[in-house]
């Protein structure tokens, strides 16, 4: 038998009590009347009696009764079970942190020092296994294969984790928590005790989020081994929203428009405040200031010179580590649209035809590169221009022809409705019957009454400040009607005040035709030259899936935006080139500019890629490990030793293991319950016994003599 | 002396009534009589005379008229004024008792079997009963009925609370007008000088002083053997004592006072009789009749009382 509590065993000693007790001999109490006290001398009491052990019976009951109350406080358990454990071994799964937050000086070198200690103080009967993790988790040595080969554990897990290496990922700690505890309870361990050991910075920019709706087994005890660098002199960097306000300017010269604002952190702890941000390779320019610790600051980058004012190294300095202290810049990249004009009127110098506005109003951005093709009635094929999107304004019956395949294979059009335009030429180009289409006769101007901005098409509009159409006068239109039955594939999306449609998306095969009833040139309307025409535009290219919003960046871990249907070469930031087959996606490993090179092109295609950190990994403050107790985690005493102290010597922890191996054996037996009933069914006797004692006493009468003989 | 049956002390005291008890006792005597030598006595006895015309019928001695064809008139004491007063300690001291009877009624019954036995004889007998003063005083008396009233006031319960044996006895020599036997039924715990002083004023006084001294057989052997608090019946004082261990001492103060109660009654003239309670009345009795038998005979020439 073991005892969970031994101290409380010397309770026992309290059984001295009882028997000094019974031992006791008090002063005789009883009294005699007699006839007088003329002959008798007064005497002090003395006992006379010997002294004995009276009711041996009551007295051995209180004894029993206190052995048991002692026993029961210093809670017996048998170690049957544990024992049986024991010879079984234990399952030990050690988590090492590879994220780049373990780049700062030596700790990857302690973690992986700490791992090899704590396989040293496996068992042999023990089993295994370690995994690595920063936003994934991986396996680096399994139980399965402990259980296999774990005679070369010693040699074999060192190595491979010396090559997965550390890495820069992002700290996903609560989902690599998670992931080891469902590896423990799924692996078959028999009756092992299951334990886990976190190798780690444990940084406050662990995320923990998903551990809130994770279930701890309380079985499982999270045992922490924390690595710490010598200090928290740690600057870091992001890339900040682009703004036009610029609430800390570098220098007053810089353009706004290719200004980089960036969020620039200083740890707390941090004993460094001075830093200094500039463009790597750059000779001069650098931007200085102070950051004190615990505090952020957005900063404009320096200005530069050059096609690529936007692309490059950002970097800071003046702190003690700097795997978080660059910036990668990709330089713009907008994307191509091929827009075609479909029209004999070709000539974009003409203030009266569409096409003047239109080619104005279709500037490239920052995303998008919109080139605009003109196609005249003996141009090509539309089917040969390769074009994105079309707009039609006038166009023959040979360009509706040949544009119709076009559009039925997804091809998106804007039809400008002239007054010529015959409702027999609607109905063979979207394949819809029932169209009319007439002049609409107008003395006055019109304006639009209905707008769905809602739609995809007029999405735009959805913002209140565009969606005031009331100073937009429009001067000729078609009035365009249809039946009924081909509402699903026509859909009106704008009335005039009227109840006249002015704006019908229709579905065409795959494509979509939008149909405006009256054109944005002068002559119809005032929309060419409202400032709702670019919005609209830009509008129809991203319903059309051309996206003018700058791409979030890309982190550590993403997937490089590679279209999956081509092949493509991959060429990293340390020089090493992979080729991406169909179906492929590829994984940035590191930060910095991938260069993606399109091979089924008919010209070589290159497009570069700025990978960065995550910016929480730049928060290196240690994380209070009591904060994982929120989160439900059962956690150990930490054993981790500080700083400088031998990293082979053996951790209280196991002791630590002991006991609660030994409470978890105790709270399962709950030996202290039988004792508690013990003691009472004695305590019971014991009264009633006590009380017999009195009664018989008590009919004894009193002031007779005892005894007299005569 | 032949064996004289007693009657059972133990039975006797499962007898309420006292007269009772007394006329149980006296036949028993008198059946002892008829065997014993000491026969045809009377304690106050004094002559036959022959029946004169006029005599009361009650008084012819019919056995002397059987025996001799005579008629002769008994002639007692009291026809000569014979005069007994019994004076019974009714303290609480006197309701201590270890056997059937404890002193108190150990006492009344012997002073009711003598005033049985007296009157009968023809005396006249009365009964005083003191505790801390006197509680009751019945003047000697023979007449029809006065018996009773003296077997009421010795059954009457012990009220009494403690002993002041010298004040009961000078208060009874002021209520005492005639000369006459004074019967002292106590257990004399109490100190003697005065009592004494007292009892040999009575003497003085020319009564006949017979003292009875009644003892429980637990005060005379004191064979207790557990330390006990004693406590004094009477003054509710309370005295330690390991009884094995002071036994001879107390035996040695018991003897002392009894030889000094006996010096006493020697020195006064006091008739003195010792009186343990587990012994049978009779006993008592015949010891107090011989005793005064023998000293009739002594005295009768020089002490009448008529």
């Amino acid at each position: 038998m073991n005892w969970l509590f031994p101290l409380y065993l010397l309770g026992a000693a309290a059984i001295l009590a009882p028997i000094l007790m019974h031992l006791r001999r008090k002063p005789p109490q009883e009294k005699m009347e007699f006839s007088s006290l003329l002959f008798l001398d007064p005497q002090t009491p003395q006992p006379t009696q010997k002294r004995r052990l009276d009711h041996w019976l009551l007295l051995l009951l209180r004894c029993l009764a206190l052995l048991l109350l002692a026993g029961m406080f210093a809670r017996p358990w048998w170690s049957q079970s544990s024992t049986a454990a024991k010879a079984e071994g234990e399952a030990h799964l050690i988590l090492v942190d590879r994220s780049a937050s373990m780049r700062r000086g030596d700790l990857w070198q302690q973690a992986t020092q700490r791992m090899a200690t704590a396989l040293q103080r496996v068992q042999p009967e023990d089993l295994v296994a370690v995994a690595t993790f920063d936003r994934e988790t991986q396996s680096v040595w399994s139980f399965a294969e402990d259980v296999s080969q774990g005679a070369v554990r010693l040699k074999t897990i060192p190595e491979r984790l010396q090559t997965s290496g550390v890495g820069w990922g992002e700290t996903q700690l609560g989902q690599a928590l998670m992931q080891a505890t469902q590896t423990l309870q799924g692996a078959e361990l028999g009756t092992r005790q299951k334990r886990l050991l976190l190798i780690s910075d444990v940084q406050e920019g662990s995320h923990l989020d998903v551990l809130r709706s994770h279930v701890w087994p309380e079985s499982i005890e999270l045992r922490i081994e924390r690595v710490e660098a010598p200090n928290q002199n740690n600057f870091s960097i992001a890339l900040a929203a682009p703004t036009r306000e610029g609430a800390d300017r570098v220098s007053s010269s810089a353009p706004a428009s290719t200004a980089i604002r960036v969020r620039l952190a200083n740890q707390p702890g941090s004993s460094q405040t001075d830093y200094s941000l500039q463009w790597e390779g750059a000779a001069a320019g650098a931007a200085t200031g102070q950051l004190p610790a615990g505090s952020a600051r957005m900063l404009m980058a320096p200005p530069r010179e050059g096609t690529e004012a936007t692309a490059g190294v950002l970097s800071v300095s003046g702190d003690a580590w700097d795997f978080d202290n660059r910036l990668y810049l990709a330089p713009a990249q907008p994307r191509k649209v091929r827009v075609g004009w479909v029209s004999p009127e070709v000539d974009s110098q003409d203030v009266a035809s569409p096409l003047y506005y239109l080619s104005r109003a279709l500037q490239p951005t920052a995303t998008l590169a919109p080139a605009l093709i003109p196609l005249a009635d003996s141009s090509s094929a539309i089917a040969n221009a390769g074009l994105d999107v079309a707009f039609f304004f006038k166009p023959s019956e040979s360009r509706l022809s040949q544009s119709s395949e076009w559009l039925k294979q997804g091809g998106f059009g804007i039809w400008l409705l002239d007054s010529n335009v015959k409702a027999r030429q609607l109905e063979e180009f979207t394949g819809v019957q029932g169209f009319e289409l007439q002049e609409a006769k107008e003395e006055d101007y019109r304006m639009l009454g209905q707008m769905n901005a809602e739609h995809a098409l007029l999405r735009p509009f959805g913002d209140s400040r565009l969606k005031d159409f009331t100073k937009l006068r429009f001067w000729k239109h078609r009035r365009l009607s249809m039946n009924p039955e081909a509402a699903p594939q026509v859909e009106i999306l704008a009335r005039f005040d009227n109840g006249d449609a002015a704006l019908v998306n229709c579905r065409v095969g795959k494509g979509q035709l939008l149909l405006l009833t009256s054109g944005w040139q002068p002559a119809d309307s005032q929309l060419a030259l409202s400032t709702k025409f670019v919005p609209m535009l830009f509008g129809w290219l991203e319903a059309a899936g051309f996206l003018h919003e700058a791409e979030p960046s890309l982190q550590v871990g993403d997937a490089l935006p590679v279209d999956s249907k081509e092949t493509a070469t991959i060429r990293t930031p340390d020089g090493k080139s992979f080729s991406m087959k169909v179906g492929e996606r590829y994984r940035a490993e590191q930060p910095g500019i991938y260069e993606v090179t399109k091979t089924n092109a008919a010209q070589a295609e290159v497009q570069r890629y700025a990978v960065n950190l995550s910016p929480d990994e730049g928060r290196t403050a240690p994380l209070n490990v009591e904060q994982l107790r929120d989160y439900g985690i059962v956690l150990a005493q930490e054993s981790t030793p500080s700083q400088g102290a031998d990293p082979t010597s053996t951790p209280s922890g196991e002791e630590e293991a002991r006991r609660l191996a030994a409470t978890e054996a105790e709270q399962g037996q709950q030996v202290w319950w039988w004792l508690l009933l013990g003691i009472l069914m004695l305590l019971g006797v014991e009264t009633w016994l006590a009380g017999s004692a009195f009664s018989l006493r008590r009919e004894k009468p009193s002031g007779e003599p005892l005894t007299s003989s005569t | 002396m032949s064996p004289v049956r007693h009657l059972d002390l133990a039975a006797l005291a499962r007898i309420r009534s006292l007269e009772l008890r007394a006329k149980l006792v006296i036949e028993g005597l008198w059946k002892g009589m008829h065997r014993s030598p000491y026969h045809g006595f009377s304690v106050e006895f004094s002559e036959y005379r022959p029946y004169a015309q006029g005599d009361d019928p009650r008084y012819i001695d019919w056995k002397v008229l059987a025996r001799s064809d005579r008629t002769f008139i008994k002639k007692f004491e009291d026809e000569t004024n014979l005069r007994c007063q019994f004076v019974v300690d009714r303290s609480r001291s006197m309701q201590f008792g270890t056997t059937a009877l404890n002193k108190a009624d150990y006492a009344a019954t012997l002073a009711a079997t003598l005033a049985y036995f007296l009157m009968q004889q023809g005396d006249a007998v009365g009964v005083t009963t003191f505790g801390p003063t006197l509680l009751e005083h019945l003047p000697a008396r023979n007449r029809p009925g006065h018996l009773r009233r003296l077997m009421l006031e010795l059954e009457r319960p012990v009220a009494g609370e403690g002993t002041s044996l010298d004040l009961s006895l000078k208060q009874l020599a002021e209520v005492l007008r005639k000369r006459g036997m004074v019967c002292l039924i106590t257990d004399l715990l109490a100190p003697l000088e005065k009592v004494e002083r007292q009892l040999g004023y009575l003497a003085a006084m020319g009564h006949d002083v017979v003292l009875f001294h009644v003892m429980d057989r637990a005060e005379i052997d004191f064979r207790f053997d557990k330390p006990v608090h004693f406590q004094d019946i009477e003054s509710r004082q309370e005295r330690f004592v390991d009884p094995s261990a002071i036994r001879q001492d107390y035996l040695n103060r018991l003897n002392q006072h009894l030889e000094m109660v006996r010096n006493l009654c020697r020195r006064q003239g006091i008739e003195y009789h010792w009186v343990p309670s587990d012994r049978p009345v009779e006993e008592a009795l015949v010891s107090f009749l011989s005793n005064r038998t023998q000293q009739g005979k002594r005295r009768r020439p020089a002490q009448s009382r008529t």
